[in-house]
């Protein structure tokens, strides 16, 4: 294991937004190399031509990255840069967000997956370059947006006789199940750093069945201040100023996920909940918690339900229906967490029998909560907007 | 009733950030900071040299200047007021400053600025400037900002990256 500390990563992560406003590639190599002690090889040669796929930016209308090769102490490393952009906010307020097939046939956001396609091939004559270089570690790195397409290209890039990195900071939530567990597995928890801050709204979105990668193994998880997660703590500089310093493994763990006993016991409690960061964490793993039920009992791995062209709110609804057509064990489970949205959204759950939630009517209800939760995550934005800090 | 003004005033203290901002400085960023100096070429004065500045991050915007006879220059700060729904992204804006002189023209300033205040490009202080047509072109990095340019100023550029420190084994 190569693994680069934090404080490296993330003050790349940082840079590559200076460098890709840089005026030219030379212009970026030579800023890059003051910062770095020329410890990043710049060949007149690749520079001229683009195509070969040496060093160079990489770009397109939504997102850009940065590829380059180590010297010196970094002998034998690569690196791809992903920075984020504006066009992050459309894909996630888009409460109906498709999904489309990864490299590896996984569903991933389509949003984030046609950018990384717009990309490839540039990547692509990145990689094969790297194949007449002595390199033995690629490492991809990214924030936001940039975090997103970093862990697509990383699965992309699992798929050569090469292993990746992976680091994100402030990523969004990637791709559903089958390739949050996908791509953990090719590139071996080990190599995946995902690091967030408890109030970055970012990593919140999109909802789910979106969830985050890795699926298994641990995340490096930042405290931060706040009960409601804004846009302060997903800023870069953030970011730097929590990691600066200390290695991988004197960051913290997430503290323990809800287990199953624990969600159970908080679907059955009846109280009113409000918009807190703590009650969105809790509904998150209870949705999750309910629609794998649904799945078992059907017999279906839940990623096979997300494939087709419906949207994603019409799957869980339908799922759910199923769920409460199903044995009765499961049917309260999905009657539970149903009245628990109807408490979240101020409704008295009272108003429904079990029985008489229907999959319209489940859809209008997980409708208005992502609504809810995404002019929650709005009203955070502004406050940003406000702070100077978004624009 | 008086729990209600009360919030009323707590939300327009906070959203105000208890500082002089008005309602009318919402979403306005500081793209380049007000910039001053001087210009020589081989020590003497550049005068009357046409300078063009831009600056951009959502759009493009330009202002002009003449050095005076002491090649002495001045151009206040530049704004850019946002209004879209953004997320919290990076701030990044692009600068540069060109000049014509006899003829020829030089890139005086080429830099991205990365954060929103003003005069981060001298953390905090005036950016006063003494530019040097024959200069190399200097690559400095300040304040999570980086300008490559023909001109100095008074201030402690951020230290290169320590590239003994790189690999988490490095910390074991």
């Amino acid at each position: 294991m190569k693994e680069m500390l934090p404080g490296f990563v993330a003050g790349l992560a940082k840079n590559v937004y200076l460098l890709t406003e840089s005026a030219s590639i030379e212009e970026a190599f030579n800023r890059l190399n003051q910062r770095y002690s020329n410890s990043f090889q710049f060949t007149n040669n690749n520079l001229l031509k683009g195509k070969t796929g040496g060093p160079g930016i990489i770009k397109c209308r939504t997102a850009f990255g940065f590829t380059l090769i180590g010297q010196g102490r970094l002998d034998g490393h690569a690196f791809i840069l992903f920075r984020g952009t504006k066009f992050l906010a459309d894909w996630l307020t888009n409460l109906n967000a498709g999904v489309s097939s990864s490299a590896c046939g996984q569903p991933v956001h389509d949003g984030f997956n046609t950018t990384f396609n717009t990309m490839k091939p540039k990547i692509q004559a990145f990689a094969q370059y790297l194949q007449t270089q002595q390199v033995h570690s690629i490492h991809c790195i990214g924030h936001s947006l940039g975090g997103a397409i970093a862990t697509i290209c990383a699965e992309w890039i699992a798929k050569s006789n090469l292993t990746p990195y992976l680091y994100t900071f402030g990523s969004p939530r990637v791709g559903l199940m089958g390739f949050a567990s996908s791509c953990t597995r090719r590139l071996g928890a080990a190599r995946i750093f995902r690091a967030y801050h408890r109030t970055d709204i970012v990593p919140f979105v999109p909802l789910w069945p979106f969830i985050h990668t890795p699926d298994k193994g641990r995340d490096y998880y930042l405290p931060s201040a706040g009960i409601i997660p804004g846009g302060q703590f997903h800023s870069m500089d953030e970011y730097i100023r929590s990691v600066s310093g200390r290695s991988w493994t004197a960051i913290g763990k997430k503290p323990a996920a809800h287990t199953d006993a624990s969600i159970e016991n908080w679907l059955k409690q009846n109280v009113v909940i409000s918009f807190t960061l703590s009650s969105i964490e809790w509904l998150n793993d209870a949705i999750v918690y309910v629609l794998k039920k649904c799945a078992d009992a059907i017999g279906q791995s839940i990623s096979n339900f997300f494939t087709s062209a419906f949207t994603l709110m019409d799957q869980i609804a339908y799922i759910l229906n199923k769920g409460i057509d199903l044995s009765k064990s499961i049917s309260t489970w999905v009657v539970q967490l149903l009245n628990k949205i109807m408490l979240m959204l101020g409704y008295s759950p009272n108003m429904v029998h079990g029985a008489q939630y229907t999959q319209m009517m489940i859809r209008s209800l997980f409708i208005e909560l992502q609504n809810r939760l995404v002019n929650h995550a709005n009203k955070a934005l502004n406050h940003v907007l406000v702070n100077g800090k978004a624009v | 009733m008086k729990s209600g003004l009360r919030i009323i005033i707590f939300l327009l203290v906070t959203l105000l950030g208890g500082t002089a901002v008005g309602l009318t400085d919402i979403g306005k960023v500081c793209v380049f900071s007000a910039i001053s100096g001087v210009v020589t070429l081989n020590d003497q004065p550049v005068a009357h040299a046409k300078l063009v500045r831009t600056a951009s991050k959502e759009r493009e915007h330009q202002d002009e200047t003449t050095t005076d006879e002491n090649g002495y220059f001045s151009f206040p700060a530049m704004y850019e007021r946002s209004i879209a729904k953004f997320l919290p992204m990076e701030f990044v804006a692009k600068q540069k400053i060109m000049i014509e002189y006899n003829g020829k023209s030089y890139k005086l300033w080429s830099g991205v600025k990365g954060k929103p205040d003003e005069n981060v490009e001298a953390r905090g202080k005036p950016l006063i400037v003494e530019c040097e047509l024959n200069n190399d072109i200097s690559h400095i990095w300040v304040n999570g900002s980086v300008f490559s340019t023909l001109c100095k100023w008074d201030v402690d550029p951020d230290p290169p990256v320590n590239m003994d420190k790189v690999f988490e084994s490095d910390l074991e």
